[in-house]
Protein backbone atom coordinates (compact mmCIF):
# COMPACT_ATOMS: atom_id res chain seq x y z
CA UNK A 1 0.00 0.00 0.00
CA UNK A 2 3.19 2.28 1.00
CA UNK A 3 4.50 1.52 -2.27
CA UNK A 4 1.55 2.43 -4.32
CA UNK A 5 1.45 5.98 -2.26
CA UNK A 6 5.71 5.99 -3.23
CA UNK A 7 5.06 4.63 -6.92
CA UNK A 8 2.41 7.49 -7.63
CA UNK A 9 5.20 10.27 -7.01
CA UNK A 10 7.28 8.34 -9.68
CA UNK A 11 7.74 9.68 -12.98
CA UNK A 12 6.87 7.87 -15.90
CA UNK A 13 9.27 6.53 -18.47
CA UNK A 14 8.40 4.85 -21.38
CA UNK A 15 11.57 1.91 -21.19
CA UNK A 16 11.81 1.37 -17.75
CA UNK A 17 8.09 1.68 -16.55
CA UNK A 18 9.35 3.85 -13.43
CA UNK A 19 11.73 5.64 -12.35
CA UNK A 20 12.70 6.37 -8.96
CA UNK A 21 12.05 10.31 -9.38
CA UNK A 22 10.01 12.08 -7.34
CA UNK A 23 7.42 14.50 -9.00
CA UNK A 24 3.90 15.39 -8.80
CA UNK A 25 3.39 14.99 -12.62
CA UNK A 26 1.34 12.39 -12.02
CA UNK A 27 -1.17 14.18 -9.96
CA UNK A 28 -1.10 17.12 -12.10
CA UNK A 29 -1.55 15.06 -15.16
CA UNK A 30 -4.90 14.23 -13.43
CA UNK A 31 -6.24 17.25 -11.87
CA UNK A 32 -5.09 19.44 -15.46
CA UNK A 33 -6.59 17.68 -17.60
CA UNK A 34 -10.74 17.97 -17.98
CA UNK A 35 -11.06 14.06 -19.14
CA UNK A 36 -9.94 12.77 -15.75
CA UNK A 37 -11.62 15.21 -13.88
CA UNK A 38 -14.76 14.64 -15.87
CA UNK A 39 -13.94 10.84 -15.37
CA UNK A 40 -13.76 11.36 -11.27
CA UNK A 41 -16.98 14.06 -11.08
CA UNK A 42 -19.06 10.70 -12.95
CA UNK A 43 -17.53 8.18 -10.49
CA UNK A 44 -18.60 10.31 -7.48
CA UNK A 45 -22.14 11.35 -8.96
CA UNK A 46 -22.13 7.52 -9.71
CA UNK A 47 -21.62 6.37 -5.82
CA UNK A 48 -24.17 9.22 -4.84
CA UNK A 49 -26.74 8.19 -7.15
CA UNK A 50 -26.43 4.53 -6.51
CA UNK A 51 -25.97 4.64 -3.44
CA UNK A 52 -29.25 6.32 -2.78
CA UNK A 53 -31.31 4.56 -5.19
CA UNK A 54 -30.14 1.13 -4.17
CA UNK A 55 -31.21 2.31 -0.18
CA UNK A 56 -34.29 3.33 -1.29
CA UNK A 57 -35.04 -0.09 -2.85
CA UNK A 58 -33.21 -1.91 -0.49
CA UNK A 59 -35.45 -0.86 2.61
CA UNK A 60 -38.46 -2.41 1.90
CA UNK A 61 -37.02 -5.74 0.93
CA UNK A 62 -34.89 -5.77 4.04
CA UNK A 63 -37.78 -5.03 6.38
CA UNK A 64 -39.60 -7.48 4.79
CA UNK A 65 -37.14 -10.46 5.37
CA UNK A 66 -36.24 -9.38 9.35
CA UNK A 67 -39.97 -9.23 10.30
CA UNK A 68 -41.22 -11.93 8.08
CA UNK A 69 -42.66 -14.92 10.25
CA UNK A 70 -43.08 -17.27 7.07
CA UNK A 71 -41.00 -20.44 7.40
CA UNK A 72 -39.42 -19.40 3.89
CA UNK A 73 -37.89 -16.65 5.81
CA UNK A 74 -33.94 -18.10 5.24
CA UNK A 75 -35.13 -19.25 1.79
CA UNK A 76 -35.77 -15.14 1.31
CA UNK A 77 -32.55 -14.41 2.76
CA UNK A 78 -30.65 -17.09 0.76
CA UNK A 79 -32.51 -16.11 -2.46
CA UNK A 80 -31.20 -12.61 -1.64
CA UNK A 81 -27.62 -13.00 -0.90
CA UNK A 82 -26.73 -15.83 -3.21
CA UNK A 83 -25.87 -13.48 -6.32
CA UNK A 84 -23.24 -12.18 -3.98
CA UNK A 85 -21.36 -14.92 -3.87
CA UNK A 86 -21.44 -15.83 -7.90
CA UNK A 87 -19.18 -13.34 -8.56
CA UNK A 88 -19.57 -9.52 -10.51
CA UNK A 89 -18.75 -11.19 -13.99
CA UNK A 90 -21.27 -13.71 -13.99
CA UNK A 91 -23.80 -11.23 -13.19
CA UNK A 92 -22.57 -8.17 -14.98
CA UNK A 93 -22.70 -10.77 -17.99
CA UNK A 94 -26.26 -11.52 -17.15
CA UNK A 95 -26.68 -8.18 -17.53
CA UNK A 96 -24.93 -7.58 -21.07
CA UNK A 97 -27.76 -10.36 -22.41
CA UNK A 98 -30.47 -8.66 -20.81
CA UNK A 99 -29.76 -5.18 -22.51
CA UNK A 100 -27.91 -6.36 -25.67
CA UNK A 101 -29.26 -5.50 -28.96
CA UNK A 102 -31.44 -8.88 -29.32
CA UNK A 103 -31.89 -8.83 -25.40
CA UNK A 104 -34.90 -9.28 -22.91
CA UNK A 105 -35.39 -5.83 -22.62
CA UNK A 106 -35.46 -4.92 -26.56
CA UNK A 107 -37.27 -8.17 -27.03
CA UNK A 108 -40.65 -6.54 -24.81
CA UNK A 109 -40.23 -3.26 -26.06
CA UNK A 110 -40.25 -4.54 -29.61
CA UNK A 111 -43.70 -7.20 -28.43
CA UNK A 112 -45.39 -3.34 -27.63
CA UNK A 113 -44.08 -2.10 -31.47
CA UNK A 114 -41.07 -0.08 -30.08
CA UNK A 115 -37.91 0.11 -32.04
CA UNK A 116 -35.02 -1.78 -30.30
CA UNK A 117 -33.07 0.59 -28.50
CA UNK A 118 -29.04 0.61 -27.88
CA UNK A 119 -29.22 -0.22 -23.65
CA UNK A 120 -25.96 -1.22 -23.27
CA UNK A 121 -22.84 0.98 -23.18
CA UNK A 122 -24.64 3.21 -21.71
CA UNK A 123 -24.43 5.49 -17.83
CA UNK A 124 -27.84 3.70 -17.18
CA UNK A 125 -27.24 0.49 -18.08
CA UNK A 126 -23.67 0.14 -16.08
CA UNK A 127 -26.11 2.03 -12.89
CA UNK A 128 -28.78 -0.76 -13.23
CA UNK A 129 -26.19 -3.56 -13.01
CA UNK A 130 -24.08 -1.74 -10.09
CA UNK A 131 -27.76 -1.38 -8.32
CA UNK A 132 -28.51 -4.94 -8.54
CA UNK A 133 -24.96 -6.16 -7.64
CA UNK A 134 -25.24 -3.77 -4.60
CA UNK A 135 -28.44 -4.86 -3.59
CA UNK A 136 -27.32 -7.42 -0.73
CA UNK A 137 -24.91 -5.60 0.02
CA UNK A 138 -27.32 -2.91 1.49
CA UNK A 139 -30.15 -5.40 2.50
CA UNK A 140 -27.63 -6.95 5.73
CA UNK A 141 -26.78 -4.04 7.60
CA UNK A 142 -30.32 -2.53 7.20
CA UNK A 143 -31.48 -5.81 7.98
CA UNK A 144 -29.30 -5.87 11.29
CA UNK A 145 -30.56 -2.36 12.54
CA UNK A 146 -34.33 -3.43 11.79
CA UNK A 147 -34.08 -6.39 13.85
CA UNK A 148 -32.54 -4.69 17.00
CA UNK A 149 -35.92 -2.30 17.16
CA UNK A 150 -38.30 -4.69 19.64
CA UNK A 151 -41.55 -5.10 17.08
CA UNK A 152 -43.62 -3.86 20.07
CA UNK A 153 -42.45 -0.35 19.61
CA UNK A 154 -43.98 -0.44 15.92
CA UNK A 155 -46.89 -2.57 17.46
CA UNK A 156 -47.56 0.42 20.16
CA UNK A 157 -47.26 2.69 16.98
CA UNK A 158 -50.27 1.37 15.12
CA UNK A 159 -52.01 0.62 18.03
CA UNK A 160 -52.05 4.76 18.92
CA UNK A 161 -53.86 5.19 15.48
CA UNK A 162 -50.58 5.19 12.86
CA UNK A 163 -50.59 4.30 9.47
CA UNK A 164 -47.88 2.05 8.04
CA UNK A 165 -45.92 5.63 6.40
CA UNK A 166 -46.46 7.32 9.68
CA UNK A 167 -44.59 4.19 11.43
CA UNK A 168 -41.86 4.14 8.81
CA UNK A 169 -41.27 7.89 9.46
CA UNK A 170 -41.50 8.29 12.99
CA UNK A 171 -40.09 5.06 14.26
CA UNK A 172 -38.38 3.08 12.26
CA UNK A 173 -36.91 5.68 10.22
CA UNK A 174 -34.97 7.10 13.39
CA UNK A 175 -34.49 4.10 14.72
CA UNK A 176 -32.38 3.09 11.65
CA UNK A 177 -29.92 5.53 11.04
CA UNK A 178 -27.08 3.80 12.27
CA UNK A 179 -28.15 1.05 9.77
CA UNK A 180 -28.89 3.34 6.61
CA UNK A 181 -25.43 5.17 7.41
CA UNK A 182 -23.49 2.07 7.54
CA UNK A 183 -25.43 0.80 4.09
CA UNK A 184 -25.17 3.89 2.56
CA UNK A 185 -21.64 4.02 2.89
CA UNK A 186 -20.80 0.75 1.55
CA UNK A 187 -22.56 1.09 -1.28
CA UNK A 188 -20.79 4.02 -2.37
CA UNK A 189 -17.77 3.22 -1.16
CA UNK A 190 -17.93 -0.38 -3.80
CA UNK A 191 -19.67 1.67 -6.76
CA UNK A 192 -16.74 4.19 -6.45
CA UNK A 193 -14.60 1.90 -6.97
CA UNK A 194 -16.32 -1.08 -8.96
CA UNK A 195 -14.05 -2.07 -12.15
CA UNK A 196 -15.95 -4.81 -14.28
CA UNK A 197 -19.60 -3.77 -14.73
CA UNK A 198 -18.34 -0.25 -16.12
CA UNK A 199 -15.55 -2.32 -18.32
CA UNK A 200 -18.36 -4.44 -19.56
CA UNK A 201 -21.67 -2.69 -19.90
CA UNK A 202 -19.72 0.79 -20.56
CA UNK A 203 -17.23 0.32 -22.31
CA UNK A 204 -14.94 3.34 -23.34
CA UNK A 205 -17.56 5.72 -23.44
CA UNK A 206 -18.22 5.76 -19.69
CA UNK A 207 -15.15 5.64 -18.12
CA UNK A 208 -14.87 5.05 -14.28
CA UNK A 209 -11.99 5.49 -12.34
CA UNK A 210 -11.31 1.90 -11.08
CA UNK A 211 -11.25 1.32 -15.27
CA UNK A 212 -8.68 3.95 -15.32
CA UNK A 213 -6.22 2.17 -13.66
CA UNK A 214 -6.88 -1.15 -14.97
CA UNK A 215 -6.45 0.27 -18.81
CA UNK A 216 -3.21 2.16 -17.66
CA UNK A 217 -1.98 -0.91 -15.95
CA UNK A 218 -2.35 -3.10 -18.62
CA UNK A 219 -2.27 -1.37 -21.46
CA UNK A 220 -0.65 2.12 -21.27
CA UNK A 221 1.99 0.43 -18.99
CA UNK A 222 1.78 4.01 -16.92
CA UNK A 223 2.28 2.34 -13.49
CA UNK A 224 3.50 5.45 -11.82
CA UNK A 225 -0.12 7.56 -12.97
CA UNK A 226 -2.01 4.60 -12.68
CA UNK A 227 -1.06 4.58 -8.76
CA UNK A 228 -1.72 7.87 -8.57
CA UNK A 229 -5.33 7.22 -9.56
CA UNK A 230 -5.96 4.73 -6.63
CA UNK A 231 -4.09 7.00 -4.27
CA UNK A 232 -7.22 9.57 -4.93
CA UNK A 233 -9.66 6.71 -5.13
CA UNK A 234 -8.17 4.68 -2.33
CA UNK A 235 -8.74 8.58 -0.83
CA UNK A 236 -11.81 8.78 -1.23
CA UNK A 237 -13.07 5.02 -0.05
CA UNK A 238 -10.62 5.93 3.20
CA UNK A 239 -12.13 8.76 3.57
CA UNK A 240 -15.80 7.06 3.41
CA UNK A 241 -14.66 4.63 6.08
CA UNK A 242 -13.83 6.82 8.06
CA UNK A 243 -16.79 9.07 7.80
CA UNK A 244 -18.59 5.46 8.34
CA UNK A 245 -16.44 4.70 11.76
CA UNK A 246 -17.39 7.64 13.32
CA UNK A 247 -21.25 7.41 12.50
CA UNK A 248 -20.82 4.41 13.91
CA UNK A 249 -18.92 5.62 17.09
CA UNK A 250 -21.79 8.50 17.82
CA UNK A 251 -24.46 6.22 17.48
CA UNK A 252 -23.05 3.89 20.49
CA UNK A 253 -22.56 6.73 22.40
CA UNK A 254 -25.94 8.34 21.44
CA UNK A 255 -27.32 4.49 23.18
CA UNK B 1 -56.29 -8.00 2.11
CA UNK B 2 -55.78 -3.96 1.93
CA UNK B 3 -54.41 -2.16 -1.10
CA UNK B 4 -51.27 -1.30 0.54
CA UNK B 5 -50.30 -4.73 1.52
CA UNK B 6 -50.82 -5.94 -2.71
CA UNK B 7 -48.57 -3.10 -3.60
CA UNK B 8 -45.88 -4.20 -0.96
CA UNK B 9 -46.21 -7.94 -2.07
CA UNK B 10 -45.91 -7.20 -6.07
CA UNK B 11 -43.13 -4.55 -5.23
CA UNK B 12 -41.21 -7.56 -3.26
CA UNK B 13 -42.00 -9.72 -6.37
CA UNK B 14 -40.39 -7.40 -8.77
CA UNK B 15 -37.61 -6.73 -6.43
CA UNK B 16 -36.66 -10.88 -6.34
CA UNK B 17 -37.16 -11.07 -9.80
CA UNK B 18 -34.86 -8.28 -10.45
CA UNK B 19 -31.86 -10.46 -8.14
CA UNK B 20 -32.83 -13.12 -9.74
CA UNK B 21 -33.70 -12.61 -12.99
CA UNK B 22 -29.78 -12.37 -14.53
CA UNK B 23 -28.67 -16.02 -13.05
CA UNK B 24 -31.79 -17.28 -15.11
CA UNK B 25 -31.61 -16.01 -18.07
CA UNK B 26 -27.85 -16.79 -18.05
CA UNK B 27 -28.77 -20.21 -17.47
CA UNK B 28 -31.90 -20.02 -20.37
CA UNK B 29 -29.27 -18.73 -23.13
CA UNK B 30 -26.67 -21.21 -22.44
CA UNK B 31 -28.90 -24.06 -24.41
CA UNK B 32 -29.30 -22.01 -27.05
CA UNK B 33 -28.46 -23.85 -30.17
CA UNK B 34 -27.51 -20.49 -32.19
CA UNK B 35 -24.73 -18.24 -31.89
CA UNK B 36 -26.99 -15.05 -30.91
CA UNK B 37 -27.98 -13.81 -27.64
CA UNK B 38 -31.88 -13.52 -28.21
CA UNK B 39 -34.21 -14.45 -25.65
CA UNK B 40 -36.00 -16.75 -25.58
CA UNK B 41 -33.63 -19.11 -26.77
CA UNK B 42 -34.32 -20.48 -29.74
CA UNK B 43 -34.14 -24.53 -29.05
CA UNK B 44 -32.65 -26.64 -26.62
CA UNK B 45 -28.92 -27.71 -27.23
CA UNK B 46 -25.83 -28.70 -25.60
CA UNK B 47 -24.12 -27.43 -27.92
CA UNK B 48 -22.10 -24.63 -25.93
CA UNK B 49 -21.10 -26.88 -23.33
CA UNK B 50 -19.24 -29.09 -25.39
CA UNK B 51 -17.84 -26.25 -27.33
CA UNK B 52 -16.25 -24.84 -24.05
CA UNK B 53 -15.31 -28.80 -23.20
CA UNK B 54 -13.51 -28.09 -27.15
CA UNK B 55 -12.52 -24.51 -26.16
CA UNK B 56 -8.25 -25.42 -25.08
CA UNK B 57 -8.16 -22.04 -23.70
CA UNK B 58 -11.59 -22.23 -21.26
CA UNK B 59 -10.69 -25.53 -20.17
CA UNK B 60 -7.09 -24.98 -18.99
CA UNK B 61 -8.14 -21.45 -16.94
CA UNK B 62 -11.13 -22.99 -15.50
CA UNK B 63 -9.48 -26.45 -14.77
CA UNK B 64 -5.94 -26.23 -14.33
CA UNK B 65 -5.64 -22.21 -13.49
CA UNK B 66 -8.84 -21.53 -11.30
CA UNK B 67 -10.14 -24.41 -9.65
CA UNK B 68 -6.67 -25.65 -8.41
CA UNK B 69 -5.92 -21.95 -7.42
CA UNK B 70 -9.34 -21.94 -5.63
CA UNK B 71 -8.80 -25.61 -3.48
CA UNK B 72 -4.94 -24.49 -2.15
CA UNK B 73 -6.28 -21.27 -1.36
CA UNK B 74 -9.35 -22.65 0.86
CA UNK B 75 -6.77 -24.68 2.40
CA UNK B 76 -4.35 -22.28 3.12
CA UNK B 77 -6.82 -19.72 4.19
CA UNK B 78 -8.48 -22.11 6.93
CA UNK B 79 -5.09 -22.55 8.25
CA UNK B 80 -4.40 -18.80 8.68
CA UNK B 81 -7.72 -17.94 9.31
CA UNK B 82 -7.84 -20.74 12.33
CA UNK B 83 -4.75 -19.47 13.73
CA UNK B 84 -5.68 -15.79 13.55
CA UNK B 85 -8.95 -16.37 15.27
CA UNK B 86 -7.29 -18.50 18.11
CA UNK B 87 -5.00 -15.35 18.52
CA UNK B 88 -8.04 -13.06 17.93
CA UNK B 89 -10.51 -15.14 20.54
CA UNK B 90 -7.94 -16.43 23.51
CA UNK B 91 -5.71 -13.43 23.87
CA UNK B 92 -5.62 -9.51 24.21
CA UNK B 93 -2.46 -7.46 22.80
CA UNK B 94 -2.16 -3.75 22.09
CA UNK B 95 -3.83 -2.63 18.37
CA UNK B 96 -6.31 -6.02 18.72
CA UNK B 97 -9.40 -3.92 17.85
CA UNK B 98 -7.37 -2.43 14.89
CA UNK B 99 -6.47 -5.50 13.70
CA UNK B 100 -9.71 -7.01 14.34
CA UNK B 101 -11.73 -4.64 12.25
CA UNK B 102 -9.09 -4.70 9.45
CA UNK B 103 -9.36 -8.51 9.03
CA UNK B 104 -13.25 -8.43 9.51
CA UNK B 105 -13.72 -6.24 6.99
CA UNK B 106 -12.20 -7.58 3.66
CA UNK B 107 -15.19 -5.63 1.59
CA UNK B 108 -13.62 -1.87 2.18
CA UNK B 109 -10.26 -2.44 0.16
CA UNK B 110 -10.47 -1.07 -3.32
CA UNK B 111 -9.74 -4.56 -5.77
CA UNK B 112 -7.76 -1.68 -7.81
CA UNK B 113 -5.54 -0.82 -4.92
CA UNK B 114 -4.51 -4.78 -3.91
CA UNK B 115 -4.30 -5.33 -7.03
CA UNK B 116 -1.45 -2.73 -8.34
CA UNK B 117 0.21 -3.15 -5.07
CA UNK B 118 0.70 -6.42 -5.60
CA UNK B 119 1.54 -6.08 -9.14
CA UNK B 120 4.23 -4.15 -7.92
CA UNK B 121 5.44 -6.14 -5.08
CA UNK B 122 5.74 -8.94 -7.62
CA UNK B 123 7.65 -7.67 -9.80
CA UNK B 124 9.94 -6.10 -7.31
CA UNK B 125 10.39 -9.95 -6.38
CA UNK B 126 10.32 -11.07 -9.65
CA UNK B 127 7.44 -13.65 -9.78
CA UNK B 128 4.73 -12.07 -11.69
CA UNK B 129 3.14 -13.79 -13.30
CA UNK B 130 3.48 -16.78 -11.70
CA UNK B 131 1.10 -19.39 -10.04
CA UNK B 132 2.65 -18.50 -6.55
CA UNK B 133 1.97 -14.71 -7.08
CA UNK B 134 -1.75 -15.73 -7.77
CA UNK B 135 -2.00 -17.87 -5.11
CA UNK B 136 -0.44 -15.14 -2.65
CA UNK B 137 -3.10 -12.81 -4.08
CA UNK B 138 -5.88 -14.99 -3.42
CA UNK B 139 -4.85 -16.19 -0.11
CA UNK B 140 -4.82 -12.43 0.90
CA UNK B 141 -8.22 -11.67 -0.37
CA UNK B 142 -9.85 -14.90 1.01
CA UNK B 143 -8.49 -15.09 4.56
CA UNK B 144 -10.78 -12.84 6.05
CA UNK B 145 -13.63 -14.24 4.83
CA UNK B 146 -12.05 -17.91 6.63
CA UNK B 147 -11.36 -16.01 10.00
CA UNK B 148 -14.72 -14.69 10.17
CA UNK B 149 -16.36 -17.80 10.02
CA UNK B 150 -14.35 -19.57 11.95
CA UNK B 151 -13.59 -16.46 14.57
CA UNK B 152 -17.60 -17.14 15.00
CA UNK B 153 -17.62 -20.81 15.70
CA UNK B 154 -14.72 -20.36 18.22
CA UNK B 155 -16.03 -17.18 19.71
CA UNK B 156 -19.35 -19.19 20.56
CA UNK B 157 -17.20 -22.06 21.77
CA UNK B 158 -17.49 -22.98 25.72
CA UNK B 159 -13.87 -23.26 26.50
CA UNK B 160 -14.59 -25.13 29.79
CA UNK B 161 -14.75 -28.25 27.35
CA UNK B 162 -11.59 -27.95 26.37
CA UNK B 163 -10.52 -27.31 29.97
CA UNK B 164 -12.32 -30.79 30.97
CA UNK B 165 -9.93 -32.35 28.49
CA UNK B 166 -6.58 -30.95 29.49
CA UNK B 167 -7.81 -32.05 33.35
CA UNK B 168 -8.39 -35.42 32.33
CA UNK B 169 -4.81 -35.75 31.38
CA UNK B 170 -5.09 -35.17 27.65
CA UNK B 171 -1.90 -32.83 26.54
CA UNK B 172 -2.68 -29.37 24.46
CA UNK B 173 -2.40 -31.26 20.87
CA UNK B 174 -4.57 -34.02 21.82
CA UNK B 175 -6.89 -31.18 23.44
CA UNK B 176 -7.17 -29.13 20.24
CA UNK B 177 -7.08 -32.34 18.07
CA UNK B 178 -10.16 -34.69 19.61
CA UNK B 179 -12.05 -31.71 21.35
CA UNK B 180 -11.87 -27.94 19.88
CA UNK B 181 -11.67 -28.40 16.07
CA UNK B 182 -14.26 -31.21 16.00
CA UNK B 183 -16.34 -29.01 17.92
CA UNK B 184 -15.90 -25.90 15.54
CA UNK B 185 -15.91 -27.96 12.29
CA UNK B 186 -19.12 -26.19 11.20
CA UNK B 187 -16.95 -22.89 10.92
CA UNK B 188 -14.53 -24.60 9.21
CA UNK B 189 -16.13 -26.25 6.68
CA UNK B 190 -18.04 -22.94 5.82
CA UNK B 191 -14.61 -20.83 6.25
CA UNK B 192 -12.57 -23.49 3.76
CA UNK B 193 -15.49 -23.25 1.11
CA UNK B 194 -15.99 -19.41 1.65
CA UNK B 195 -12.58 -18.84 0.55
CA UNK B 196 -13.12 -21.31 -2.24
CA UNK B 197 -15.98 -19.54 -4.07
CA UNK B 198 -14.24 -16.16 -3.54
CA UNK B 199 -11.30 -17.19 -4.93
CA UNK B 200 -12.82 -18.67 -7.65
CA UNK B 201 -15.65 -15.83 -8.56
CA UNK B 202 -12.16 -12.93 -7.92
CA UNK B 203 -11.66 -11.15 -11.27
CA UNK B 204 -10.70 -7.45 -10.39
CA UNK B 205 -7.51 -8.02 -8.24
CA UNK B 206 -6.40 -10.77 -10.06
CA UNK B 207 -6.51 -8.95 -13.81
CA UNK B 208 -3.33 -7.01 -12.59
CA UNK B 209 -1.37 -10.24 -11.56
CA UNK B 210 -2.07 -13.13 -13.89
CA UNK B 211 0.11 -13.94 -16.55
CA UNK B 212 -0.56 -15.56 -19.73
CA UNK B 213 0.33 -19.17 -18.35
CA UNK B 214 -1.91 -18.47 -15.67
CA UNK B 215 -5.17 -17.05 -16.62
CA UNK B 216 -8.05 -17.65 -14.72
CA UNK B 217 -11.28 -18.30 -15.74
CA UNK B 218 -12.81 -15.34 -15.06
CA UNK B 219 -9.99 -13.37 -16.28
CA UNK B 220 -10.72 -15.63 -19.66
CA UNK B 221 -14.01 -14.95 -19.89
CA UNK B 222 -13.19 -11.09 -19.29
CA UNK B 223 -10.75 -11.04 -22.04
CA UNK B 224 -13.43 -13.18 -24.53
CA UNK B 225 -15.77 -10.36 -23.65
CA UNK B 226 -14.22 -7.68 -24.52
CA UNK B 227 -13.90 -9.06 -28.03
CA UNK B 228 -17.08 -11.24 -29.15
CA UNK B 229 -19.86 -12.55 -27.58
CA UNK B 230 -21.16 -16.01 -27.54
CA UNK B 231 -23.03 -18.45 -25.49
CA UNK B 232 -20.27 -20.20 -24.42
CA UNK B 233 -19.85 -17.65 -21.32
CA UNK B 234 -23.64 -18.03 -20.78
CA UNK B 235 -22.61 -21.93 -20.42
CA UNK B 236 -18.99 -21.22 -18.54
CA UNK B 237 -21.64 -18.93 -16.46
CA UNK B 238 -23.86 -21.76 -15.61
CA UNK B 239 -21.58 -24.19 -14.52
CA UNK B 240 -19.86 -21.58 -12.06
CA UNK B 241 -23.06 -20.56 -10.86
CA UNK B 242 -24.36 -24.47 -9.74
CA UNK B 243 -20.92 -25.10 -8.73
CA UNK B 244 -21.39 -21.77 -6.27
CA UNK B 245 -25.15 -22.71 -5.45
CA UNK B 246 -24.42 -26.20 -4.01
CA UNK B 247 -21.29 -24.57 -2.19
CA UNK B 248 -23.29 -22.01 -0.54
CA UNK B 249 -26.31 -24.27 0.60
CA UNK B 250 -23.67 -26.52 2.43
CA UNK B 251 -22.40 -22.91 4.23
CA UNK B 252 -25.86 -21.75 4.63
CA UNK B 253 -26.75 -25.31 6.69
CA UNK B 254 -22.90 -25.52 8.23
CA UNK B 255 -23.42 -21.85 9.91
CA UNK B 256 -25.34 -19.21 7.37
CA UNK B 257 -24.59 -17.47 5.00
CA UNK B 258 -25.54 -14.18 6.56
CA UNK B 259 -22.74 -14.56 9.28
CA UNK B 260 -20.10 -14.63 6.73
CA UNK B 261 -21.16 -11.73 4.76
CA UNK B 262 -21.62 -9.45 7.68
Amino acid sequence: MLSIFLASFYKYDPFKIMEAIYTLENYRRFFSDPYYIGVLSFTLQMGVGVAALTLALAYPVAYFVSRTKSRLKSVYLFMMLFPLLVGPLVRTYGWMIILGRKGVLNMFLSFFGAEPVELLFTPSAVALATIEVMLPYAVLPLMSSIENIDISIEEAAKSLGADRLRVFHRVLLPLTIPGIASASLLVFALTVSSVITPALLGGPSVMMIGQLVLYSTLWSFNWPFAAATTAILSAITLGTIAIYLRTIARATIAK
Amino acid sequence: MKLSDAVYKIYLAAIYIFIMGSPIIVFAISFNPTTSLSFPPEGFSPRWYEEFLKDRIFVDSFFRVSLSLAIITSIISVVLGLSSSFVMVRYDFHGKSLVESFLLSPMWMPAVLVGLGLLQFFVLLGIGGSFLALLIGHVLVATPYASRCIYASLHGFDRSLEEAALSLGADKIKALLLVTIPMIRPGLIAGMLFSFIRSFGEITMTLFITGPRTTTVQVAMFTYLQWESTPVIAAISTVQSLMVLGVALIIERAIGLREVLR
